[in-house]
């Protein structure tokens, strides 16, 4: 298991192997306010980096998630089809969606902790 | 951007600020389910001072009025709050307001923060031998809600004892004074429950509000909440349950209609009352997953049939509701539609629009 990284649009990665769990951060969940429904992707699907692959919808709004690493999904989250809340709940804690990577070199490009923290927000 | 009076009272209570008509504004401040749950529960307190405000004065202040909307204005009875549609000569809406006739030469309009100037040119382009002028007071006479089942209390409170709040009924006003200076009070809002609309000068309200925020059965509501309010009570905001795409018939507002009057656009609505409309608005219940938001296609089969207003999954609430404007043969309750949510297709419902029984006190 690898440090968890963070991207730039507030997703946060654990890499096992070629298999990462991808989430948002507690910061993104506290902006969005109570999350109310994911729009998650299909098993199968495939994404490049930085490509939209889901939505989540706030009661307010609805904001794009973007995959910070190209592959293809594995699995989404079901226990999010009934309890979207848990995002916020636990953001930090609770993956979206486990991404089989095709690009293993894009992992080195995303945040560390410190830097992630150290973005302006 | 223009701030509000009240702009430093928003930043010290933890407001999130976005742009709004013109304004900086509270988008919220303890997040916006807490707030929606405060109106309903208890109190909350709205600055709603991005509204526009403009004073009708002279001898012909109740006539022109009258020739501009479609609810009438003369011979109500006094202290009303009078909500209106201000069209335009093909029935559709300029903009939605309220009307207070302070007297037979003198009436305060309060029309929607983004298009107030709008309205103001259409005004005095319609002013002609009319004995009237025109005056902006948005900056000079502000504007609060309290809203909620305990406003009343909260409220009575903090004015003057000589003010019986519990006689005053919706959609009513009255005139006071508080700490010397002019109080207007209307039984009123944008939330389908109990509250009031307050207006007094920058001084003034600066003093309620502070008083109002100290007491702890109020809590302070944003932009936010103001909207999931206004749509759980299916009331119209302009550009989205009426537009200019939409009449006020289509919309399903005949109560502020009156054809015993003349007003500009009244030929085209009357019509439309008679005959029937082509599109109108309707609520809508998702079945499948999702949330329908304003301006997602519906469709019939392959066939577009209308569009979403607006659309939320409230709080406390897992159903997906919205409003819709639909082709009229596809209005009926119980038809099933489709919502297209970005690029996934939803089945939904049509039903009736009452989310929420209303709590006026009449």
């Amino acid at each position: 298991m690898n440090e968890k990284k963070y991207s730039a649009s507030h997703e946060w990665v654990i890499l096992d192997g070629n298999i990462a769990k991808i989430g948002i951060t507690d910061f993104a969940q506290n902006s969005l306010g109570t999350i109310v429904f994911v729009d998650l992707p299909a098993k199968g699907k495939t994404f490049k980096e930085n490509d939209v692959f889901g939505v989540v919808e706030s009661v307010k709004a609805a904001s794009d998630l973007y995959i910070p690493l190209s592959g293809e999904i594995l699995e989404s989250n079901q226990a999010l089809v009934n309890n979207p809340d848990l995002i916020n709940q636990n953001a930090e804690e609770t993956w979206i969606i486990k991404l089989k990577i095709s690009n293993p070199k894009e992992y080195q490009s995303l945040l560390s902790k410190a830097d992630y923290e150290a973005l302006p927000k | 951007m223009a701030r509000l009076p009240l702009h430093e009272e928003h930043v010290n209570l933890g407001a999130k600020i976005v742009f709004y008509g013109g304004f900086t504004m509270p988008q919220e401040y303890k997040g916006l389910v807490a707030e929606h749950r405060a109106v309903r529960q208890s109190a909350g307190l709205f600055d709603v001072s991005h509204m526009g405000r403009i004073y009708v004065k002279g001898k012909d202040a109740i006539p022109f009025v009258e020739s501009l909307v479609t609810n009438q204005i003369a011979g109500q009875p006094e202290n009303k709050a009078i909500y209106a549609v201000m069209c335009n000569e093909k029935g559709y809406p300029i903009d939605d307001l309220i009307a207070y006739v302070l007297n037979a030469k003198k009436i305060l309009l309060v029309v929607n923060a983004i298009n107030s100037q709008v309205d103001l040119e259409w005004m005095q382009s319609k002013v002609g031998t009319f004995d009237v002028t025109l005056e902006v007071v948005t900056n000079t006479l502000i504007q609060l809600a309290l809203q909620g089942p305990l406003a009343e209390v909260v409220l009575q409170t903090h004015i003057t004892k000589m003010v019986e709040l519990s006689e005053l009924k919706f959609m009513t006003y009255l005139l006071t004074k508080h700490k010397g200076e002019e109080l207007l009070i209307s039984r009123s809002g944008y939330t389908g429950g109990d509250g009031f609309e307050i207006y007094a000068n920058v001084k003034t309200i600066q003093l309620l509000w502070k008083a109002l925020i100290g007491d702890p059965r109020v809590s302070p509501c944003g932009l936010g909440a103001r909207d999931t309010l206004r749509f759980e009570a299916a009331l119209p905001l302009f550009t989205h349950e009426i537009s200019e795409h939409i009449t006020p018939v289509e919309a399903g507002l005949q109560f502020a209609i009156k054809l015993n009057k003349s007003f500009i656009g009244k030929d085209i609505l009357a019509k439309q009352i008679q005959d029937g409309v082509k599109q109108k608005l309707v609520g809508i219940e998702l079945v499948g997953r999702g949330v329908a938001r304003a301006e997602y296609p519906v469709f019939v089969k392959d066939k577009q049939i209308g569009v979403i207003t607006t659309g939320y999954i409230l709080p406390d609430s897992t159903k997906a509701l919205a409003m819709a404007i639909l082709e009229t043969p596809y209005a009926k309750i119980g038809t099933k539609v489709t919502v297209m949510m970005r690029t996934t297709p939803i089945e939904a419902v049509v039903r009736d629009m009452i989310f929420m029984q209303k709590t006026y006190k009449r």
